[in-house]
């Protein structure tokens, strides 16, 4: 059912437990390699950091504001996920578990950041992956006003417009229920589009 | 049924913001890039291995109990001996000196002990008193 730009939609009167039975399936592979890893083999976890890396990035990205934080948060994240494998629960998948330390890692790296900087943070323009010059103004403008939404903010509107993930999704890995996902992202569309008012005329 | 939903856009202005998002939070697509992302990683973690915390640190703690009350043990056995020692002296010393005590009252002219005063009192009054009692 389409959300409408008020962010009401006929959705909101789903059963949470029946979005909630929709359960990823942890595939052989990755059981053998969470396995091999616990075991303390380094090409099992190696295996892992290869089919996870690139979600795990999508997910760090949304958070902070450059690709080099997403890069630190990735790496950071694994390493935290290394050290809690023990704690792993194999009846859960590893890309969720995983998704749920990245985004704190990159909500820890984001608030150092953000202590840090405070001044330069909101005057500065974020660095993007590609070529920043390639998109032009209104590309700076969109990143400026992203830099000034709050890490929830802007990681639920990427995590879900952009990168598709639900909102009990998001809601897991940001640690909060999906229902304040979805009111979060509601708001954060509501910010975005103020910020960029003129933008997008 | 899962609760994605798209962004709807009402007009241009919005799927202009949506694709400007899409080329900003675009994940790197060069294979090369995610080799590199994933060595770095497994480096970092092999740099960083020594700096883990035990998960089971109680079971490490476990290992060491045996030892650490083995050595409890025989600290206690050994301050037990040197109490008894220390002890034994001190009634040797007491004894010695309630019989030399003794012996001078019933013995006269024998050496008279001359303890120092308890009340604090100076060696001169002390030497004195002997002096007198002579």
């Amino acid at each position: 059912m389409p959300e409408k730009l008020d962010g009401t939609s006929g959705e909101d009167t789903l059963a949470e437990p029946q979005r909630l039975t929709v359960q990823p399936r942890i595939s052989d592979e990755e059981r053998a390699l969470v396995s091999l890893a616990k075991g303390g083999d380094e090409r099992g976890f190696a295996g892992l950091v290869r089919l996870h890396q690139r979600r795990a990035y999508i997910v760090a990205r949304s958070i902070v504001l450059t690709h080099e934080d997403a890069e630190d948060a990735v790496q950071e994240g694994f390493l935290r996920a290394y050290q809690a494998l023990d704690r792993f629960d194999p009846a859960q998948t590893f890309g969720a578990w995983l998704n749920r330390i990245v985004a704190n890692a990159a909500l820890d790296l984001a608030r150092r950041r953000k202590v840090r900087n405070a001044e330069e943070l909101t005057e500065s323009i974020p660095t993007a992956f590609r070529d920043p010059a390639e998109g032009g103004e209104l590309r700076e403008r969109l990143e400026a006003a992203l830099a000034k939404l709050p890490e929830r903010a802007r990681s639920v509107i990427v995590l879900h417009d952009i990168e598709g993930f639900t909102h009990a999704e998001i809601g897991e890995m940001l640690g909060i229920p999906g229902g304040t996902a979805r009111s979060d992202l509601h708001h954060a569309r509501q910010k975005l589009r103020v910020l960029l008012g003129n933008l997008r005329d | 049924m899962e609760d994605r939903t798209d962004l709807r856009l009402e007009d241009e202005g919005d799927a202009r913001i949506t694709e400007m998002l899409r080329d900003v939070y675009a994940p790197p697509a060069e294979g090369a890039y995610w080799d590199g992302l994933e060595t770095r990683i497994m480096s970092y973690i092999k740099a960083h291995r020594q700096a883990l915390i035990p998960v089971n640190w109680w079971s490490d703690l476990a290992n060491w109990a045996a030892p650490g009350l083995a050595a409890a043990a025989l600290l206690f056995i050994a301050a037990g001996a040197l109490w008894s020692r220390q002890n034994n002296e001190d009634m040797r010393t007491t004894y010695d000196a309630v019989t030399e005590s003794l012996a001078s009252d019933v013995l006269p002219g024998a050496v008279q002990v001359v303890t120092a005063p308890r009340d604090g009192s100076s060696q001169r009054e002390a030497t004195f008193r002997y002096v007198l009692s002579h």
